[in-house]
């Protein structure tokens, strides 16, 4: 009995390790943010709007404050729309001629969070028709999985569509693919300018490209860098169709793969976590703002969008938590959830040594308790408190020492 | 005496068990017809589009199913035996009191496990018609805590019932809830894929805890 007694404790400290810090961030979570920031390619400098207690300024990384209709005009790929209204939009900068549609045409936006990687997926795969023989896009009547074979299943008879299936995989077979796939990406919607199909990596870490054009499949094989290993791509159909897709790997370096020709590129910004970190490319005709937020603060790149080198660089770091409190009272927390992925799972997530402080003293206050009650003291209660310092002591108050049965 | 004893389990628990298994009965074939009738007016399609790219589930009406149906049973078998402190006659068998409980849960534990057994076997051979494994094999891990969770609510009406002080009562009350409420926190689908081997682990600790519940009460604790 004493055994399952000391199991009830230890059940009931982790129990208290996850409702405790959690009442502690609803009690003093505050919000995080970082001003909005875009390199503007008038006056080659970060562009800073923020806004502190519903005041807003408008000033620049090197200091120069705007009114708004100034900072309009030096972020013209930001706010074309207002400089167009108001016919103040240049028909050309740096020797490019713009006007609201170019624009509009090559601005793009790419936004990954680690959640869209980890979470669990159902892998069945639509696989539109690029040339469709009206405007807009249908969906097919299947769906196509992937392991070592291809397959396409149709949802209304529940079966598979052998020839359509023999025809697709001999082509991937040919190309080289071998099965099962480590990444089959692409946007399975009909809300889209066009299709360009999937990039499939597979096991070998190959990266192959398939579409289905007037009904057949189209295979193309994409020589990657030898030493990277990749983990998520990101197919864009955009509307300039300058790239395919966007490819992290492991380390996270960020690549690009150019339409004609499958060529890769890689963006010029230090490696990001992708299991932490979360991403967003805001591209236009000059410049991509590469932005990078992880716990401890925003980093935004500036990448010159003709010669792919790395311009310039801003960082706004995190406000100081103090969390001094915290860690002298928990010595860990325990989690299920995450922002970063969609799975349950419990996550220990350690403080540090600082809660021995807090340990020590209650554990010194329980012993004169049981003392002055002339009580012994039973050891694994001791134990439980020292280690787990408040967890402890409240597990033992709610539900009894470990002696008692 | 042994035979006596379950069929005393049978009286107290057999309308109950009649009730949970019509209301899963009734729910099934409400959630199949809904289905078919999406399938009808939209097509098989988009219904598969709407699971696979939306992360909808399609039978979701029966969270809480499991978990009523555990702690309606847990309680029909245990109220009666608490009230007046009957149990106390049922430990005077000449039967050991381990062996009075675990005959006792376990009579409540396998009927349970066999009505969601059968529950499981009648979704799944749905599903499995209608769609294709991959998603067969999601919708199985997305319904495993609910079910899981049936498993528990009804070891907790045990663990909390046969606990002869409020004191303890109480306790167990919060701990079960809590246990529990982390089979609730997420309506992804299959977000609970890392976890069957803990919620095996949750299983055996409530059948632990459980036994120190009988062992307060068989030492007499007040």
């Amino acid at each position: 009995m004493k055994i399952i007694k000391i199991l009830l404790s230890i059940t009931t400290i982790f129990l208290l390790a996850w409702v405790l810090p959690w009442l502690w961030d609803i009690a003093t979570d505050k919000p995080n943010h970082y001003p909005f920031t875009y390199y503007s390619s008038v006056a080659e400098t970060f562009g800073i709007r923020e806004t502190i207690n519903e005041q807003t300024t408008l000033k620049d990384a090197k200091g120069n404050t705007y009114t708004q209709a100034q900072f309009d005009s030096i972020l013209p790929m930001v706010y074309f729309r207002q400089l167009t209204r108001e016919g103040n939009l240049p028909d050309s900068l740096h020797g490019v001629e713009m006007n609201q549609k170019i624009i509009a045409m090559n601005n793009f936006y790419l936004r990954y969070r680690p959640a869209d990687k980890n979470k669990p997926v159902i892998p069945l795969y639509t696989l539109f028709e690029s040339m469709p023989k009206r405007v807009d896009l249908e969906m097919p009547g299947d769906r196509f999985r992937l392991t070592r074979k291809l397959e396409f299943v149709q949802p209304e008879t529940n079966t598979i569509d052998k020839e359509k299936s023999n025809q697709f995989d001999a082509a991937l077979r040919e190309k080289g693919f071998m099965g099962p796939p480590k990444i089959v990406a692409g946007n399975p919607t009909t809300r889209k300018a066009y299709d360009e199909g999937y990039f499939i990596v597979d096991g070998q870490n190959k990266l192959f490209h398939l579409k289905m054009v007037n009904g057949r499949p189209y295979v193309g094989s994409v020589d990657l860098p030898e030493d990277i290993n990749p983990v998520w791509i990101t197919v864009t159909e955009y509307p300039a169709r300058q790239f395919y897709a966007f490819l992290i790997t492991d380390e996270g370096r960020l690549f690009t793969i150019f339409t004609g020709g499958y060529e890769v590129k890689e963006i010029p910004v230090p490696p990001f976590n992708p299991e932490s970190d979360n991403l967003l490319i805001m591209g236009n005709l000059f410049y991509w703002n590469v932005e990078v937020t992880s716990e401890t603060g925003q980093t935004l790149f500036a990448v010159d969008a003709s010669d792919y080198q790395l311009k310039e660089s801003i960082t706004f770091s995190a406000p100081d938590e103090n969390e001094k409190l915290y860690s002298i009272l928990f010595p860990f927390s325990l989690r299920f959830t995450s922002v970063n992925d969609e799975y349950v799972k419990p996550r220990i997530e350690f403080t540090g040594f600082a809660y021995l402080i807090s340990a020590v003293l209650l554990l010194l206050g329980y012993i004169l308790t049981r003392r002055y009650q002339k009580k012994s003291i039973p050891f694994w209660t001791a134990a439980l408190i020292l280690l787990t310092g408040t967890f402890g002591l409240l597990a033992s108050i709610i539900i009894g020492n470990t002696e008692e049965n | 005496m042994i035979k006596a004893l379950l069929y005393k389990e049978w009286i107290k628990t057999r309308w109950f068990l009649l009730a949970i298994a019509i209301a899963g009965l009734l729910l099934h074939i409400y959630m199949f017809m809904r289905v078919g009738r999406s399938i009808r007016l939209v097509g098989a399609e988009h219904i598969w589009d709407v699971i696979i790219t939306r992360n909808q589930f399609l039978f979701s009406e029966l969270k809480y199913l499991p978990l009523l149906s555990g702690a309606l049973l847990g309680l029909s078998q245990f109220i009666p035996e608490i009230t007046n402190r009957r149990i106390k006659l049922t430990f005077h068998l000449p039967l050991r009191e381990k062996t009075i409980t675990t005959w006792m849960v376990g009579f409540g534990f396998i009927l349970l496990t066999g009505l969601f057994l059968v529950q499981f076997a009648g979704l799944f051979t749905g599903i499995h018609l209608l769609f294709a494994p991959e998603i067969v094999s999601n919708g199985a891990l997305t319904v495993l805590p609910w079910y899981v969770a049936g498993l528990w609510a009804y070891l907790a009406c045990v663990f909390v019932a046969v606990e002869p002080t409020w004191r303890m009562r109480i306790p167990n009350l919060l701990i079960s809830t809590g246990l529990i409420r982390i089979l609730f926190l997420s309506d992804f689908p299959a977000a609970y894929a890392p976890m069957p081997v803990l919620m095996l682990a949750g299983t055996i600790l409530f059948v632990l805890f459980l036994w120190l519940s009988v062992f307060r009460l068989k030492v007499g604790r007040q």
